[in-house]
């Protein structure tokens, strides 16, 4: 065998002598265009090239061979690259542009074949003059190999990469040390992020995502309800964001076209959009710094136009500033009219409402409060909402106010936020009707107070109702000005201020979590969960319930009083009128029908006292342990109510004395005592 | 639906009052002196229906009657520009026009004769009211009309309206010096009576008060009737603000005053007010720095308040209301609380919870000062006692001596005897024991 394959040879190389070095040279140019040579050739498996050893070659000419090979076989992998690439139909816009740079640099490099082919041919005609040699070969291919080199690592590294991803790789490269180096990847990222920056300054000049293969670090999400279009229509794609774009950078750039797109979908501006996108020049890769400033440019100017947009045409701030008004009761007389007129209404079972007849009740409380004065536009957003009926649920349990919202303010002021304000409705209304009752009972208190001094049984009750209810109202009204002040007009300052505020609020995201803020302040503290600890809201309802249990029994107590005034007035004018008669002022049968009443006094009274009592030391525990609660608690504001509730220190001073006091305290109280202590 | 609140001036004092009053409404609600609504009126966040009502041309007419039995400050008023904003028939002027003479009785007494009249134009206004909330009674203890008609308006209005509220601006007299009026202490006891037992709340100013204040804190040494007239006009717009720009609270007058009052008999506030500024009295210092706090703690000062009690140390807060008007910062008034309970600056009953409450409220858009923020407290202070106690002193004197009873005789109060004087000065003293019990912890078992 070894004979053939000599004979073989020697046919090929004429003689066993020395191969000659033109041989090989034109050899090479084949293999440095992928092609098989004479005697060089690829293998099958690993694709390197070897020189079959039979030939007289010395080793130190093999070894140059070998080497200068590296770039046929560099050429041939990238070449692969391309013709698998180009020819697949999935292959990306940015890997399509990376082969064209692959190509467009293989094209010096076959310029440079050209020459050195020329050189060859030159230097056969020209016997003798030994133009080309290996040597000068290995040199003048130097610059292309390390070419070559780096495009098969590109190669290498972004086999499977997209997009972004791809152009980030590519990036990497220019943190080489080597200036050439750095030169050409520079060069080759130009090409590549091209398409890249087309989809860019489509993104942020109009707002459309143009992305077929999905390359663009941002996606869109095309099963998103039309509500959540800002929160979660687009996004980032992180492994598809080029290394040069830093994350925020990537985010004002989501930004932008979220709110162009948000402009052009949901606030019709098309127009704006269009007048402005012409105006900027084209993105290129290049200066990291340039990019920055147009994207901060067209971040500016897009998120104002939203923002501006949002306060004038849409009036956000007239929305938040009625939900301020009428969903928390900011408008006193309307709020106030709606009690008066709906309260019976209201105390009857729930199923029994009727939507229709709350409508009309809140349109003569718009038209009879300054809420009249009201735009027209955010009165008609105003409307009765009846909440779910559970059996047992009461008028006042169901009823809530409502406001709507809708395009593009409904992407701030979202259903899960205007449910948040409808809870907050709920308790303020609760702590509304509460303070009502007490003040018609303070009323009551003040009027008949003339009218039944007579009874002077009762004056020492009286006055202990009137302490009572005293406290109670102290309770309800510092607990309102806790809400009002600590909660409702601190935190609207910020949000306003917030708003105002071109630093913070840069766009609509800003924006939003700004109101997001907001609400969960006033929720939070509003529904005194501001730490999570102790839900403290059951027993606070617990209180309000026992005050409007106390008034009805108050009233009870009142009204047998007044009862017992007319009798007593009856029974005057009947003895007057006898008496001028010249009859006996009062017979026997009066003072029978006069016991009657009296007996109820006896019977009635002092279970309608026992029933007061009762209702006001349940109304004493439940404060004191709501007061220990809030003052251990972990928030300052909610600590601060408990400062306001006990201002004077009345409650720690009864704490205290109960704890002196030793045995007369309560279990609760005791209970409440050993809270303090701890 | 507003809560209407009708005001009745009476006598001298009480229409002098009325007129400041009724000048610094229309200035803050925009309405001209002949009731006609101005062009820059345009705000819409005041209710200028709670005083005023609308004639069919548009007009406003404010909801009140001016009473008195001599014509002079009456006609000071329909010659003023402001003549055509009253309603010409709410103006009651006695026939003969001979006055009242500084003698309660004779007041009570006109009172008596011309009940029909006033009471049809109370009646009529009452009626034109959708859902009337009370009557505010403007006039001073110490003289004839507003004093004795007064009082017998307070008693014929319970009568009448016994559901509604009445409350009263009454100027308590200078009983520092020597009046020209030496039947002052007869007249002030029997009006007190009234105030005790007909009215539900008692906005307590007193004249020596109100000189100390013109003099100190406004630097006018002799301060005209007009000037001091001026202070209690800024006190009562200032304590009607949140009834008329409503707000989340205190939108009526049970609102106000509910928390103010917890006990009925206890039902005398004092008021304080800062700065102080007075139009053509250009002298006046000027407050330089003005946040809540300051403002606040201000108010708490006795040099501040308009009424001169001597408090005792026991005297104590029953309740405060501070109603602060202007562009006051709401995160201020968290620290001002805490600062003044720090500082202990104001101390409260013993017998149950207490506070300062504050409200705030917008300036009126229309009206110029020169501080961003000012307040007023309304306060229920158990140092008022001592006031009631120095009128019953010089009351005591002139009784022991019987001195200068003649002319009440007349009066048909006093035709069976002067048992009258005794019942009032009786109905007083309760009235200072309950405030001198106010300041015990067993106060819960007063009456017991």
């Amino acid at each position: 065998m070894g004979l053939y394959r000599f004979l073989y040879l020697n046919s090929l190389g004429n003689n066993v002598h020395e191969v000659e070095e033109s041989v090989l040279l034109r050899d090479l140019i084949f293999v440095f265009q992928g092609i098989d040579g004479k005697m060089i050739k690829f293998g099958a498996e690993s694709g390197t090239c070897t020189i079959a050893p039979s030939f007289n070659i010395s080793h130190s000419t093999r070894g140059l061979v070998s080497r200068l090979t590296e770039l046929g076989w560099l050429y041939k992998k990238i070449n692969q690259y391309v013709q698998k690439t180009s020819k697949e139909a999935s292959a990306g816009l940015v890997e399509q542009s990376f082969c064209s740079a692959l190509q467009h640099e293989l094209v010096d490099y076959f310029r440079l074949i050209a020459i050195l082919e020329s050189h060859i041919a030159n230097d056969a005609d020209a016997t003798g003059s030994k133009g080309l040699t290996l040597k000068r070969l290995l040199v003048w291919t130097q610059d292309s190999l390390q070419r070559l080199r780096l495009m098969s690592v590109l190669v290498e590294c972004c086999q499977n990469l997209q997009g972004g991803a791809l152009v980030s790789m590519v990036h990497d490269y220019t943190q080489h040390g080597d200036p050439l180096i750095q030169q050409f990847i520079h060069h080759m990222l130009e090409r590549i992020s091209a398409p890249f920056y087309v989809m860019l300054q489509r993104w942020i000049y109009e707002g459309e995502l143009d992305d077929p293969r999905t390359e663009f670090f941002i996606a869109v999400n095309s099963d998103v309800e039309e509500e959540d279009m800002w929160q979660s229509k687009y996004f980032i794609r992180e492994e598809m964001l080029p290394a040069f774009i830093g994350m925020p950078l990537a985010k004002k750039i989501l930004s932008i076209g979220k709110s162009l797109s948000f402009l052009r979908h949901k606030c019709d501006d098309s127009d704006w959009i269009l007048q402005n996108q012409g105006v900027e020049k084209s993105l290129k890769y290049g200066d990291i710094a340039e990019l920055e400033g147009s994207i901060d440019a067209a971040y500016v100017g897009t998120s104002q136009r939203l923002l501006h947009l949002l306060s004038t045409k849409f009036k956000l701030i007239e929305h938040l500033t009625a939900i301020k008004r009428y969903i928390l009761l900011g408008q006193g007389d309307f709020i106030q009219y709606l009690m008066e007129s709906l309260g019976t209404n209201l105390s009857q079972p729930a199923n029994t409402l009727f939507r229709h007849n709350l409508t009309g009740t809140l349109e003569t409380a718009i038209r009879s409060s300054n809420a009249q004065y009201d735009d027209p536009d955010i009165l008609r957003r105003l409307d009765v909402r009846l909440l779910e009926i559970s059996p047992g649920d009461s008028g006042w349990d169901v009823f809530s106010l409502d406001y709507h919202v809708d395009s593009p303010v409904n992407t701030i002021l979202t259903p899960v936020a205007m449910h948040q304000y409808l809870k907050m409705f709920n308790f303020l209304w609760r702590l509304k009707r509460v303070e009502h009752a007490l003040s018609s009972a303070w009323r009551r208190q003040t009027t008949s107070a003339r009218a039944i001094r007579p009874i002077l049984e009762l004056v020492p009750e009286l006055h202990h109702c009137r302490i009572v209810c005293g406290e109670m109202i102290h309770f309800v009204y510092q607990l309102q000005y806790y809400i009002l002040f600590e909660v409702l007009e601190c935190s609207w300052d910020e949000l306003l201020k917030a708003i105002e505020n071109n630093n913070t609020t840069t766009d609509l995201d800003s924006l939003i979590e700004a109101h997001s803020k907001y609400l969960r302040d006033v929720t939070s503290k509003g529904l005194l969960a501001a730490s999570h600890d102790v839900n403290m809201m059951p027993r606070l309802l617990e209180l309000l319930a026992t005050i409007l249990d106390y008034k009805v029994a108050q009233d009870n107590l009142y009204n047998y009083a007044l009862a017992e005034i007319e009798r007593r007035e009856r029974l005057a004018q009947t003895a007057d009128r006898r008496t001028r008669h010249g009859q006996w002022g009062l017979t026997d049968q009066d003072e029978t029908l006069d016991r009657i009443p009296d007996e109820q006094f006896e019977e009635l009274v002092p279970g309608l006292l026992r029933t007061l009592n009762e209702y006001s030391m349940q109304f004493k525990r439940e404060l004191s342990q709501l007061l220990i609660t809030l003052s251990a608690d972990g928030d300052s504001d909610l600590r601060f109510l408990s400062f306001r509730l006990d201002f004077n220190e009345f409650y720690l001073g009864s704490l205290k004395g109960a704890m002196v006091g030793g045995g007369a305290i309560s279990s609760s109280s005791a209970a409440a005592t050993a809270a303090v202590t701890d | 639906m507003p809560r209407e609140i009708i005001t009745i001036q009476a006598g001298q004092c009480g229409n002098q009052i009325g007129q400041e009053f009724w000048a610094q409404l229309c200035a803050e609600h925009g309405i001209s002196k002949d009731g006609t609504l101005e062009d820059y009126a345009t705000e819409t966040g005041d209710r200028k229906d709670v005083f005023f009502y609308q004639a069919d041309d548009e007009h406003y007419i404010p909801r009140a009657i001016l009473i008195d039995l001599e014509p002079r400050v009456i006609n000071t008023i329909t010659s003023s520009p402001y003549a055509n904003l009253y309603n010409p028939e709410n103006i009651f002027l006695s026939k003969d026009g001979g006055g009242a003479g500084n003698n309660w009785s004779l007041g009570y007494g006109s009172g008596e004769r011309e009940a029909e009249e006033i009471l049809e134009k109370l009646d009529r206004e009452a009626d034109g009211s959708d859902s009337l909330e009370g009557f505010m009674l403007l006039h001073s203890i110490a003289g004839g009309t507003g004093s004795g008609l007064g009082s017998f308006l307070l008693e014929r209005l319970n009568d009448r309206y016994p559901k509604k509220l009445i409350q009263t601006y009454s100027v308590f007299p200078n009983n520092e010096e020597m009046s020209d009026v030496v039947v002052q202490p007869y007249n002030s006891m029997l009006s007190l009576k009234r105030l005790t037992q007909n009215a539900d709340c008692v906005v307590v100013l007193d004249n020596a008060a109100l000189t100390r204040i013109a003099c100190d804190r406004l630097h006018i040494p002799n301060p005209t009737w007009a000037q001091t007239n001026q202070l209690v006009s800024t006190v009562m717009s200032a304590s009607t603000t949140t009834l008329r720009y409503p707000g989340y609270m205190n939108n009526d007058l049970v609102g106000m005053i509910a928390s103010l009052i917890p006990t009925p008999k206890c039902h005398f506030l004092q008021t304080s007010y800062t700065p102080f500024t007075s139009d053509g009295i250009d002298q006046t210092k000027s407050v330089r720095k003005t946040t809540v706090l300051d403002v606040m703690r201000r108010l708490l000062q006795p040099k501040n308040r308009m009424v001169s009690t001597t408090p005792s140390k026991k005297s104590c807060y029953v309740s405060i209301l501070n109603i602060i008007q202007g562009e006051a910062d709401p995160t201020d008034v968290h620290k001002s609380l805490l600062r003044i309970r720090e500082r202990r600056l104001a101390s409260f009953i013993p017998w149950g919870p207490a506070s300062i409450q504050v409200a705030l409220t917008k300036k009126s858009p229309y009206v110029q000062t020169p501080h961003r923020v000012s307040g007023l407290m309304l306060a229920n202070h158990t140092s008022i006692a001592s006031l009631f106690k120095r009128t019953c002193d010089q009351f005591d004197k002139l009784r022991k001596r019987n001195a200068f009873l003649e002319p009440y005789r007349q009066g048909s109060l006093f035709q069976d005897g002067l048992e009258e004087f005794d019942e009032s000065r009786e109905v007083v003293q309760d009235l200072i024991n309950e405030y001198e019990a106010c300041e015990n912890a067993d106060y819960v078992n007063y009456g017991q």
